[in-house]
């Protein structure tokens, strides 16, 4: 141990301090042990009336307008996306499943990826980059169409190695901050960064309005604003390693209830 | 009544001193200049953020972390050679701290090229904030 400058303290004081060392080694500041808890449950209660209002909640904006591009034909003669799954809750028990193995890749495949894919291979259409407002508004349609969903822990065997990389992934340090997913969302969830409560990192609420992007964002793009947080190079949209990632965290989620679009700080 | 010149003088000194007292951070007021400026390095989210994760004396608690202790009395808990080993490498002292090493250079994964090999705080910075440190005596 370093030299202290006052090294003479009473009994009082060390018991206190080894309490304190007992409650920090034993995970006292840690929620890992206890049930998963939604981002919802670390907002004042400002913006969690936000989220619940049907009218002032800004995520609805993207709701509105992926309703209205399910509907309409992407082209001359194009069908439309209801034309073929009528409306966007016939997707509904597919949401929360994802992402998922498929087994005629051999890869994870997110909501994002099968949009892009039916837009490619059945509309015969470029598919919506990501991030894009199209992309933004179809995936938040058709997780708002699973709202109260539990997100399902469903795992094919074939992606338990995915599973694993998802995994060592959330617990690897990385960056010039040196820092894991797990070191904020696990050891410290709960305490406060600057002002803000630190949350366990869930994904149910995905794709999501948040403050600090005054837009609605993919899982993606918050995997991508974390790591360039700590400093580290993100990996572009839709990389192997952020399907694995999300394939872990939805795991690591398994039973809270989707509530697409989240509003967060 | 004090002349138009002595009374123009008068308010500059006092607008001078206000600008100063906004400026630097409360608890460290009457410090020495080093420590002063590592004073507002250490709160400045562009260079220090201390505040991020530690209490910083003088600052509304509303505004600042909980994930490191409180900053107040450090200075009198830690010698200046312990400070200064926290700045540089923490996990060198306590392995299991998340808190970064902010004078190594830093070589783990996904680092950018532009930052490779770079440690996150010049010294004369961590030296500045070392100063402040060793100025908070009151917990």
């Amino acid at each position: 141990m370093f030299p202290r400058t006052h090294p003479r303290r009473s009994l009082k004081w060390r018991l206190t301090l080894c309490l304190a060392l007992c409650l920090a080694l034993g995970g006292g500041l840690s929620l890992s042990a206890g049930a998963a808890q939604s981002g919802l449950a670390y907002l004042g209660e400002e913006l969690k009336a936000l989220q619940a209002d049907p009218f002032a909640n800004p995520g609805l904006l993207w709701v509105d307008r992926g309703t209205a591009l399910w509907q309409a034909d992407p082209a001359p003669g194009v069908p439309a996306c209801a034309s073929c799954h009528g409306a966007p809750e016939s997707l509904r028990a597919l949401i929360p499943t994802l992402p998922r193995w498929n087994p005629a890749t051999q890869r994870l495949e997110n909501l994002e990826g099968l949009i892009r894919q039916c837009q490619s291979e059945r509309q015969h259409q470029p598919p919506a980059p990501y991030e894009s407002e199209a992309l933004l508004a179809l995936t938040t349609r058709l997780a708002q169409g699973a709202r109260g969903l539990p997100l399902s822990d469903a795992i094919a065997p074939e992606a338990a190695p995915a599973l694993a990389r998802g995994e060592a992934f959330f617990r690897e340090r990385r960056g010039q901050l040196g820092l894991s997913c797990a070191d904020c969302h696990e050891r410290y969830a709960g305490a406060r960064l600057r002002g803000d409560r630190v949350s366990e990192g869930m994904i149910n609420g995905f794709p999501i309005y948040r403050l600090t992007w005054q837009t609605l964002g993919s899982r993606h793009r918050m995997f991508r604003w974390c790591n360039e947080a700590v400093r580290a190079e993100p990996y572009p949209f839709g990389a192997e390693p952020y399907l694995e990632l999300e394939l872990f965290l939805r795991h690591r989620g398994a039973g809270l209830p989707l509530e697409t679009p989240a509003v967060r700080r | 009544m004090k002349p138009r010149g002595a009374r123009r003088a008068t308010f500059l000194a006092a607008a001078l001193s206000f600008s100063g007292a906004a400026w630097s951070a409360p608890d460290a007021q009457g410090a020495p200049p080093l420590a002063q400026q590592g004073a507002r390095w250490a709160a400045d989210p562009a260079v220090g953020d201390c505040g991020i994760c530690h209490h910083l004396p003088g600052h509304d608690p509303r505004d600042q972390g909980t994930v490191g202790p409180a900053l107040a009395g450090v200075g009198l808990r830690l010698n200046e050679d312990a400070l200064r080993a926290l700045l540089t490498d923490a996990r060198s002292v306590h392995p299991g701290t998340v808190m970064p090493a902010y004078g190594r250079p830093a070589t783990g994964p996904r680092v950018p090229p532009a930052l490779r090999g770079k440690p996150l705080l010049p010294e004369h910075v961590r030296e500045a904030i070392l100063a402040w440190l060793t100025t908070l005596r009151h917990g």
